[in-house]
């Protein structure tokens, strides 16, 4: 390795040799060795320091920030949410097909109850005729006493 | 579920567990938000940003795929991209941020110091295009190794090289600039 090449690494990787790509480190390591090739880590290692100096992130940030996660996850339906980051629906359990098909069977069933009860009132209850629509009507706005039987209404 | 491995959690994250999803983000908020806080240079952004990953998280567990890669390589992956879509302050560095990096100085002159070298660092940095920020920030202050930046950033590591060595001597630069500004005006004293 040539003390060119060696210094060119040494600005792309920084000052330590063991975090240069595996197969330059053999002979990186026999330059690092050199006054010359010492004094060029030293200076990239000065850099490297600032570089790595991270954020603060107390705990009780993290912690706050978690929490309004679950919150959104909680306030949003999961449809929306998907919808929302951009995403096709997951591989998350989904419903079987035998809950799809009941999905479908509840309300059906529903009906035919609601039929065959309204069927069976019809033949058990007895059959009169009641009063004619007309005179339902004029019955529910005007007092029904008021109304002559002799009217005649149809 | 304290011992459970991330790529175990996931799993179970993925059929819908919220306490495997609460472990997860106990262990890894801090990453998400110092990821995103280095790359976009804003406290607030970051803070949007971590959010966003680990709904990201919560809503794509089912994809991710433990033998392609560790979950903490997806969840960078996942910040990095927000961060990286995150344009609107691209420029600026947040004074508020800058601050809250612990200075090592003993004396209050050598504190100041030591923050305005590092407002100097963070607007350097803060001045980079968003990807090399981006790879400056997964080597230098995450501490993956080239092959693992580059898997995270998706590019082959040689791009990834020269996104380093480009944003490596940007920062060196404007230190460079900074020291010979503060050297020229202590000279003039």
């Amino acid at each position: 390795m040539t003390p060119a090449e060696f210094h060119r690494l040494a600005e792309t990787w920084g000052g330590d040799v063991e975090r240069w790509p595996e197969q330059v480190r053999a002979a990186a390591r026999a330059v690092a060795r050199t006054p010359d090739g010492a004094a060029v880590l030293a200076a990239e290692r000065r850099l490297d320091l600032v570089l790595a100096e991270a954020p603060v992130v107390t705990r009780r940030r993290a912690d706050d920030l978690a929490w309004r996660v679950m919150q959104r996850l909680a306030e949003e339906p999961a449809a929306t949410l998907m919808q929302r980051v951009g995403e096709r629906p997951s591989t998350r359990p989904r419903p079987a097909p035998l809950r799809n098909w009941l999905r479908w069977l509840l309300p059906a069933a529903s009906l035919a109850c609601s039929v065959l009860l309204g069927v069976s009132l019809a033949r058990e209850l007895p059959f009169g005729s009641g009063p004619s629509p007309a005179a339902t009507i004029i019955a529910m706005t005007i007092d029904l006493g008021a109304i002559p039987n002799d009217w005649g209404l149809p | 579920m304290e011992n459970d491995t991330d790529e175990n959690l996931v799993a179970q994250v993925a059929a819908g567990d919220r306490r495997s999803f609460r472990c997860l983000m106990e262990r890894h908020m801090p990453l998400a938000i110092r990821v995103a806080q280095r790359v976009t240079g804003n406290t607030a952004d970051a803070d949007d940003i971590a959010q966003e990953a680990f709904l990201r998280v919560w809503t794509r567990a089912g994809s991710f795929d433990p033998a392609r890669a560790r979950f903490t390589t997806w969840l960078y992956r996942i910040v990095t991209n927000l961060a990286i879509d995150q344009r609107r302050r691209p420029l600026h560095a947040d004074i508020d941020a800058a601050a809250e990096v612990a200075d090592g100085g003993p004396g209050p002159l050598s504190q100041i110091e030591a923050r305005e070298q590092r407002r100097a660092v963070d607007a350097a940095i803060a001045s980079l295009p968003a990807r090399q920020r981006a790879a400056v920030v997964l080597f230098h202050m995450e501490g993956l190794s080239g092959r693992e930046a580059a898997a995270v950033l998706e590019l082959s590591e040689k791009a990834f090289e020269s996104l380093l060595i480009r944003g490596r001597a940007a920062v060196k630069a404007a230190c460079r600039a900074r020291d010979e500004t503060v050297g020229g005006a202590r000279d003039a004293r």
